[in-house]
């Protein structure tokens, strides 16, 4: 809810001197924020993480996708920290590496999402009658189709790229946010302020991109954040089932499968990429946790 | 209520029309049949094979045709299994994909469920602390990494557990966990912030006052009211209990409609990726139903029109 409950925020005590300090809603969300300390170790992963996705080639001991020299399943060692795998690479170079592919995967889906989901909720809640009813029929329908399944079905019919996997994974999970962008906008057309701007004559487009949909953006950050780690998860699994970005380019699912073929030998290789996986969706989980709470005091447990 | 049951399985039909539509366009969009690539066939082989399936017939008259027989119950036959109709291949499947997802959506619903009440009513105890870790690491932690971990735990270093196959009760264990895991610790989320809710509402404190039991207070007050939620997100639950069940199937070498899926996409074998499509869909939109109507069995305020 984008208006702040003034009831809510001043139940605690602590939170009324942030009331009283800051008043806009933003940097009300982003005092609470801070003061989550879950959120704040979760945002600091995240960051680690991005960093060591843009500095890879830098950050890396190694080349992730050449053979090193002393042979494949190598102990860790001061050369090779993790060892090397069943190919012979180097194991953390690769697990680096593998941070792209993850990251900008759970991060460019979400544009895609943002990109199909809000206009289509945002129309269907500000048109109504047969066009909300059609966009909504359209999205029931999406949302039956089984989202693993239609990704694979993608990238089978396009061909392994990453881009493949934008569009595959944002192609089918706008569902959720156009149902959040129209139940938002329908209880936000009946503001009075909605009125007032159709009354002085606004039009359409300018209610919906000025009044509503900035209203309705807490709730869509939110579902953004939490949008990341899905879409992290639907990459891994391409990956290990070998329908995701192709060998050599390391991936983190990709990573977990050759590990997994060699379990009996080498067990900690599939469980490193295994752990950088949840690692990465945790973060962006507890991260999500403490936006929720901080843009909606009400919802905090 | 009657008349909204008929509405809802009524609109099955477009879902499932819609996607099988998509599904065939997807199929459909990249040159090439599912005998292009036979090194073994000469080009009037292919010819022929390609005539046999009327795959050389155009895309919309295919798509009728398709949608002609399956209205009949006639999903096709199989192109890597020659011999067999997509309906019975998937149906041999489905068992084993139905147990295992059955089983872990029990053992997910039953844990999640368990963790999160006691957690909600031994608040900041450490059983509250222990569950709410499970809880929160454990929802964003993929199936296949809780299948690496419980792999690497039970079988390598205890060896108490096989690493596959799927029969006896003891190949059951791992594979139902590793499936079961994300989303009890989902449930046990949910029921944890619900029940917290409830505890503090008048009428478990009236109920309290006028010294109804304990015991009674959690199954009659507390649990009616705040598994409410929960049961909202069951159907979405066991549809991705279903459906995303093939990756723990390939892990632990379960002979699912799962497994079939990724070996279908491979052979590019259009009647059984749509067959097995559509047969996910309408799980999805089953289990989605059924908890609507659970939903009004449980919350009597709810009316359906």
């Amino acid at each position: 809810m984008a208006v702040t409950d003034q009831r809510a925020v001043l139940t605690n005590s602590e939170e009324v001197t942030a009331f009283r300090r800051q008043r806009s809603l933003w940097s009300d969300a982003f005092y609470r924020l801070r003061q989550n300390k879950m959120a704040m170790v979760a945002l600091i992963v995240i960051i680690a993480l991005c960093v060591i996705a843009v500095f890879a080639p830098i950050i890396a001991p190694h080349n992730p996708t050449t053979l090193m020299p002393g042979g494949s399943n190598q102990p860790p060692s001061a050369r090779y920290r993790l060892g090397t795998d069943s190919v012979g690479r180097d194991e953390l170079s690769r697990l680096i590496y593998g941070a792209r592919i993850s990251l900008s995967v759970g991060i460019f889906v979400q544009f895609i999402i943002l990109a199909i989901g809000v206009p289509i909720g945002a129309i269907a809640a500000y048109a109504g009658g047969f066009i909300d009813n059609l966009l909504m029929r359209f999205t029931d329908v999406m949302y039956a189709f089984p989202d693993l399944l239609f990704v694979i079905i993608f990238m089978a019919a396009f061909g392994p790229s990453i881009k493949n996997i934008f569009l595959a994974i944002g192609l089918v999970n706008w569902v959720g946010m156009a149902r959040l962008t129209r139940g938002q906008l329908l209880s936000l057309k009946q503001k009075e302020y909605v009125e007032a701007a159709r009354a002085v004559g606004a039009s359409a487009p300018r209610i919906l991109l000025r009044h509503l949909i900035p209203n309705a953006l807490g709730p869509i950050i939110v579902a953004v954040t939490f949008g990341i780690p899905g879409a992290i998860f639907i990459e891994a699994a391409l990956s290990f089932i070998g329908l995701g970005v192709q060998p050599p380019t390391p991936t983190w699912g990709g990573m977990v499968n050759d590990g997994y073929t060699v379990i009996f030998a080498d067990p900690p290789l599939a469980v490193w990429p295994a752990l950088a996986i949840a690692i990465t969706m945790m973060a962006f989980t507890f991260f999500g946790d403490g936006l929720r709470d901080a843009l909606d005091p009400r919802s905090a447990r | 209520m009657t008349s909204y049951i008929i509405r809802r399985i009524l609109w099955i039909i477009p879902v499932l029309l819609v996607i099988s539509l998509i599904t065939f366009i997807l199929m459909h969009v990249t040159p090439g049949g599912p005998f292009d690539t036979e090194k073994a066939h000469s080009a009037a082989v292919t010819a022929n094979l390609t005539h046999k399936y009327g795959l050389d017939k155009p895309l919309p008259v295919q798509y009728a045709l398709y949608i002609a027989h399956a209205l009949r119950g006639d999903f096709g036959i199989s192109y890597i299994y020659q011999d067999r109709t997509v309906q019975s291949i998937i149906l041999s499947g489905m068992p084993t994909t139905a147990r295992l997802a059955f089983l872990a959506f029990v053992v997910a619903v039953i844990l999640g469920v368990s963790l999160g009440t006691i957690s909600a009513l031994r608040q900041n105890s450490w059983a509250d602390y222990l569950s709410l870790a499970f809880a929160t690491a454990g929802a964003s932690t993929p199936n296949f990494v809780w299948a690496m971990i419980l792999i690497v735990f039970f079988s390598l270093t205890l060896h108490w557990l096989p690493t596959g196959g799927w029969g006896t009760p003891k190949q059951m264990i791992l594979p139902v966990l590793a499936l079961a895991f994300t989303p009890a610790a989902y449930v046990a989320r949910i029921t944890r912030a619900s029940i917290l809710e409830v505890v503090r509402q008048d009428y478990v404190r009236t109920a309290r006052a006028k010294g109804v039991g304990a015991r009674l207070i959690v199954f009659r007050h507390i649990l009616r009211n705040g598994l409410i939620p929960v049961i909202t997100v069951l159907g979405p639950i066991f549809a991705g209990l279903f459906s995303g069940s093939f990756i723990i199937e390939s892990i632990f070498s379960i002979p699912g409609t799962g497994r079939l899926f990724v070996q279908a996409i491979s052979a590019r074998d259009y009647p059984l990726i749509m067959g097995t499509t559509l047969f996910y869909a309408l799980i999805i939109v089953l289990a989605n139903l059924v908890v609507d109507l659970l939903y009004a069995v449980v919350d009597p305020r709810i009316r359906y029109t």
